[in-house]
């Protein structure tokens, strides 16, 4: 047996590594060279994975991109809310890079925590208790989705702060395990629900300014997600 | 492979440098994917349509060479009964063994360098976790394979680990994703 084969294997591995590595690091805007380096010389990242810098409310068609630090280090959080079709239920889906979450709530006893992939425009969420498919672009996201074996079709739109999604997952004082989630919708409404050991109920209001809310007399603070 | 009956005990140090070295990648590639901040995208390969349709296809191509090294690895130590390892077994396993391994490179990268060590479900936790410790295995198995006088079992359990870890990692992402999202190219 040859027996410098297997290094010669681990090392041609290793050099393939780095040089894919470093062969995505050229492609990539980074986050200091990112001005010099148009996008289009990296011929074949995925237009719909980038972040698009059109989504920042500043408009400044004056220079190309020039995306801020964070912007490009972190692949950015979008976060798109609305009820479903028919109004029976909210949904809040936050897409980051390639992978998105979602939350599906009918305000009472039916609720889904879900997770998935978001990519070429497309997403694909499961959960425990529901699942989510459908399309999506920089200004909104459409398809159906599934919590608790109810189906509702969706077409939302991209928010800002403070609409979105919250959670909040601990032990609270007593014992209680809750999950709450809330859904901050653009008219001001909100959908939550919260599931205190397993069961699910209608979940306290939320005080979106200061993040607090009261379940079974214990302040907690949800955090917006993404 | 031929063990130093008389001195059972003195074998299984040999694997000892692997083992570090194992650790080292294993270690290495975890905390490179925790600390890189995901950059949410990277060099994709054409023809497809998005680079999860073509890690999911990569890494079951990896997967098939994968199967081709159990199989091979068991006619190699007669372990088929009724199949007489032929003389070409040898090189079969080691070029399937590469081609698993070369596939597996480019599909790491893209999952360290794109998304990184993720822990926000259990099947990422999961797969995240599987991917550092398979390099890492690999890297034993391959260092382990230069070694004289390794216990009998060693290289069984050496690659047999490898072969589990790769199932794992496509069972967390690729099978995932075929009844998740669809088969799609």
């Amino acid at each position: 047996m040859a027996r410098n084969g297997p290094l010669y294997t681990l090392l041609s591995g290793g050099v393939l590594g780095v040089g894919l590595l470093v062969a995505a690091m050229v492609a990539t805007p980074d986050e200091t060279a990112a001005d010099k380096e148009p996008l289009a010389e990296a011929t074949e990242t995925q237009p719909a994975e980038t972040p698009d810098p059109t989504l920042e409310p500043t408009p400044e068609p004056t220079t190309e991109p020039a995306p801020s630090p964070t912007e490009t280090e972190t692949a950015q959080a979008v976060t798109y809310v609305g009820y479903v079709d028919g109004g029976g239920a909210s949904v809040a889906v936050i897409v980051t890079g390639d992978e998105a979450i979602a939350y599906l709530c009918d305000g009472n006893a039916v609720e889904a925590w879900l997770d998935g992939s978001a990519v070429d425009g497309q997403l694909g969420l499961t959960g425990e208790r529901g699942s989510l498919t459908g399309d999506f672009d920089d200004l909104q996201a459409s398809g159906q989705a599934t919590a608790d074996d109810q189906s509702w079709t969706f077409t939302i739109d991209v928010v800002e702060p403070p609409e979105g999604l919250y959670r909040f997952a601990d032990t609270i004082a007593g014992g209680a395990e809750v999950v709450g989630g809330w859904i901050v919708l653009p008219d001001g409404t909100q959908v939550g629900a919260l599931n205190v050991d397993g069961q699910t109920q209608p979940a306290p209001a939320l005080d979106v300014e200061n993040g607090r809310a009261t379940v079974n007399g214990t302040v907690v603070t949800p955090e917006r997600l993404g | 492979m031929t063990t130093q009956q008389t001195l059972p005990d003195r074998t299984v140090p040999l694997l000892l440098v692997p083992l570090l070295a194992g650790s080292v990648v294993a270690l290495v590639l975890g905390v490179y994917g925790g600390l890189h901040t995901p950059t949410g995208i990277a060099v994709n390969l054409a023809g497809f349509s998005g680079p999860l349709e073509a890690k999911v296809w990569v890494a079951s191509a990896a997967l098939f060479f994968g199967l081709v090294q159990l199989v091979s690895a068991l006619v190699m130590y007669g372990k088929v009964p009724g199949v007489a390892p032929p003389t070409w077994i040898g090189p079969l396993h080691r070029w399937s063994g590469r081609a698993a391994f070369l596939l597996a490179v480019p599909v790491a990268v893209h999952c360290l360098y794109a998304v990184g060590f993720q822990t926000f479900s259990a099947r990422v936790f999961v797969h995240s976790l599987l991917g550092c410790l398979f390099f890492g295995a690999f890297t034993v198995k391959m260092l382990g394979l230069r070694r004289d006088g390794l216990p009998n079992w060693a290289l069984p359990v050496l690659g047999g680990t490898v072969f589990a870890l790769l199932v794992g990692l496509w069972w967390t992402s690729s099978l995932w994703f075929f009844t998740t999202i669809g088969v799609r190219f």
